[in-house]
């Protein structure tokens, strides 16, 4: 129970509200992850699949133009009539001449058993011969065709010459990291391109060098045709293909590939921090917005928890601080009035009991008067008669007359200190007249165990509390005597902050019953009716303590 | 010796006025009020005053009040203050700054009329005297240990209480039945037991073991 008190009310809403705010946003921050991812990838994939087009047609382009060269050289060879055994240098000549202008990679003339008429002049050669039967004159068919060096060449391929000494004219360009170059060149830079033949990485722009296209599978087959996400170069890439250039045989022999940087890659690191930001903003906005609404509404809340807590602890000066109509108003109002009421009756109850202490005292000291001036007077007067008598010749002269008189002195002596001692018992003169630390010194001298007052005051203070503080002593020596055994008993009064302390303590048996222990509730009622404190400690084999505050300003 | 009483019960002031006189004191003025004993100790300058500690108009201690006035005002006066408070507080009070020929007698001592005569010499010749029951209260007063007056053989205790009495050696060796040399002797055994500086008089003596006893 204390544990949750400790905590204040503004605190726990603060808390909550900052908890609120943050649930809201983390839970914000996924769903909003998700969309986002899912619109980027969307997005993503939609530019991979549209810069896979354009790769397409600057490959087409390349392909028309090749096609273009090679047909236009057909054209020229057949119409010179180059293909005729006798004019081979001829054709040699002029096969170099268009191989070195037209930049190609492969330009070259065999029968179509695949023999070579002219010597390939300075460049590849194809592996497999295009298939012959195809060609007619003029006919031209591109083909993506390995060549002799194991690379891949994409050819463009014609039949030249009159049907009787048919060749075929074969030109392209190579499949590799050049064309791939040329052909991002010539999409303006959209992304990577990777050139796939028979299932390898024929030619790239990536840096990472690689036998196995990325997002194949190991065996080079399997190409995703649609987007995929994959790692290249340690980064998230995603890649894309389309199938080119069928071979000879009619399969797809290659394909095109784009490859471009993951853009969702980058997106958990921002959108979290941005997210965080805002979260964190947010908090600091909710908890500003609490604090300032919760304080208006809190702060009389606590103001009354505060002052009833002094009440409560006794303070007699804290009062309710009431502001407005609202129901904590209400409540203060309520709270104030029943604190005035309890005040006003715990009033009446110790002026009560004031008065019936002081009228008690009063009425001791009466008493004491009355013994004084009445029965001991008397008595005092009567023993100076009989002390005439005995002193007189008569009783000097009669033995027995003199005996009787000393036994009636003997008598009148008993009777005289006896009703001293009542009289001081009901209430002793010398602590009205003389105050608090003479009557202390004067119980400590006649008490019948050893006591010491260590401590005392000089100075006079009001008659019902020297009463008290007198009864108090009196009646635990005489307790301690009775019941505790001590070898000492030690007394001190003194002042302390507007009090006056008194205290007796012994070193006997303890285990005295504050309760059911003689006059000591009688005491403690008086102690209380002045508004003081009134303890007992009597551990068992610990001696007896008696402490009395009693308020004397 | 001349003699003024004051005490408000007619009937016992007449009394000792009467025994006074028959012991062959000059009652010279009897008075029932501490302003009218003043006033006649005035013009009568009488060798002692016996007051009683209680009279109007309070009937607290006005006695004490008037035998301190008397002290102060006219030194030759001897007081003798009778009370019925057993209380060695109002005793010390009469003789607290080192005053002679005052004492301290319990009222019930008119019961032994030989001995509130003498009393009332010894205090008219400028002894300290002080009730032998106040002194044996406080002699016989229980005591924390170590308690020094444990040390004193009975007979230094039965001087000590003498000497707190007010009486001077002469008078001790006169009630004891000793040598005045034994009780030289004792008193000064006791003030060395006791850790007391020696007194310049017997009236301060009194002020000196009386202050031991209450301490």
């Amino acid at each position: 129970m204390a544990g949750r008190r400790d905590v204040p009310l503004l605190a726990k809403i603060l808390v909550t509200l900052a908890l609120c705010v943050g649930i809201a946003s983390v839970a914000t921050y996924l769903f909003e992850t998700r969309l986002t991812r899912g619109a980027l990838t969307r997005q993503s994939d939609r530019l991979a699949v549209s810069h896979l087009s354009i790769l397409k047609q600057a490959y087409l382009a390349q392909e028309r133009s090749l096609d273009a060269l090679v047909r236009n050289l057909a054209a020229e060879v057949t119409t010179r009539a180059l293909t005729d055994p006798s004019r081979r240098n001829e054709l040699d000549a002029e096969l170099s001449i268009s191989h070195r202008d037209r930049q190609l990679d492969l330009l070259e003339v065999m029968d179509t058993q695949g023999r070579r008429p002219v010597p390939p002049a300075g460049s590849v050669s194809l592996r497999d011969p295009p298939a012959t039967a195809a060609f007619e004159a003029f006919d031209v068919n591109s083909h993506l065709l390995a060549a002799t060096d194991g690379t891949y060449v994409q050819t463009v391929a014609a039949g030249v010459g009159r049907p009787t000494d048919r060749l075929i004219l074969a030109g392209g360009y190579a499949f590799g990291d050049a064309f791939a170059y040329r052909l991002r060149t010539q999409i303006g830079d959209l992304g990577e391109i990777v050139l796939v033949a028979g299932g390898k990485v024929a030619g790239t722009t990536l840096h990472e060098r690689r036998e196995v296209p990325p997002g194949a599978r190991v065996d080079g087959t399997g190409l995703p045709t649609s987007p995929t996400v994959v790692k290249v170069n340690g980064a998230k890439t995603l890649v894309v293909y389309a199938p080119i250039a069928f071979g000879s045989d009619g399969a797809p022999a290659g394909a095109l590939g784009v490859a471009l940087a993951d853009p969702t890659a980058s997106l958990d690191d921002s959108l979290a921090r941005s997210r965080l930001t805002t979260s964190l903003g947010l908090a600091a906005v909710a908890l500003m917005l609490g604090w300032l609404l919760f304080r208006s509404l809190i702060r009389p809340l606590v103001r009354l928890a505060h002052t009833a807590t002094l009440i409560a602890g006794g303070d007699r000066d804290a009062s309710f601080d009431i502001r407005g109509r609202d129901e904590i108003a209400m409540l203060g109002d309520s709270l104030a009035r029943m604190t005035e009421e309890s005040r006003a009756q715990a009033a009446r109850i110790t002026d009560t009991s004031r008065r019936i202490v002081g009228a008690q005292d009063e009425e001791r000291h009466r008493i004491e008067r009355n013994l004084h001036d009445g029965a001991q007077q008397r008595l005092l007067t009567a023993s100076l008669a009989v002390g005439v008598v005995m002193a007189g010749r008569a009783a000097q002269d009669d033995a027995r007359l003199a005996a009787d008189l000393e036994d009636v002195a003997h008598h009148l002596d008993l009777a005289l200190a006896e009703l001293r001692e009542l009289a001081r018992g009901i209430h002793p003169s010398i602590l009205s007249e003389e105050g608090l630390g003479a009557a202390l010194g004067s119980l400590a001298e006649k008490s019948t165990i050893p006591t010491t007052v260590l401590r005392s005051i000089t100075e006079r203070l009001p008659a019902p509390i020297e009463a008290t503080a007198y009864f108090i002593v009196s009646e635990a020596i005489v307790n301690s005597a009775k019941h505790g055994h001590p070898s000492a008993v030690h007394v001190s009064a003194s002042r302390l902050n507007g009090h006056l302390v008194v205290e007796v303590s012994d070193d006997g048996v303890g285990g005295a019953d504050p309760v059911n222990g003689s006059g000591l509730v009688g005491l403690a009622d008086r102690v209380a009716a002045l508004g003081g404190q009134f303890t007992v400690e009597s551990p068992p084999g610990e001696g007896t303590r008696i402490v009395a505050h009693l308020p004397c300003e | 010796m001349r003699v003024v009483i004051a005490d408000d019960s007619v009937l016992f002031r007449e009394g000792l006025a009467r025994v006074l006189t028959e012991g062959g004191f000059d009652v010279v003025a009897q008075v029932s009020d501490a302003g009218t004993l003043l006033e006649r100790v005035a013009i009568e300058l009488p060798d002692i005053a016996i007051v009683d500690i209680r009279m109007p108009p309070t009937f607290t201690q006005e006695g004490l009040v008037a035998a301190q006035a008397i002290q102060e005002r006219h030194p030759q006066v001897a007081v003798l203050v009778l009370s019925q408070y057993l209380e060695s507080h109002y005793a010390m009070k009469l003789i607290s700054d080192g005053a002679t020929a005052v004492g301290y007698l319990l009222k019930d001592r008119v019961l032994r009329l030989g001995d509130l005569l003498d009393v009332i010499t010894r205090v008219g010749h400028g002894e300290c005297v002080i009730d032998a029951a106040v002194v044996s209260q406080l002699v016989a007063r229980p005591r924390e240990q170590p308690n020094p007056l444990a040390r004193l053989t009975p007979r230094e205790r039965e001087v000590l209480g003498c000497i707190a009495e007010g009486r001077s050696n002469q008078a001790i060796s006169d009630r004891l039945g000793f040598t005045t040399k034994t009780v030289e002797s004792h008193v000064r055994s006791i003030f060395l037991k006791l850790d007391l500086a020696e007194a310049a008089d017997d009236n301060r003596r009194v002020l000196a073991v009386l202050t031991y006893l209450r301490s």
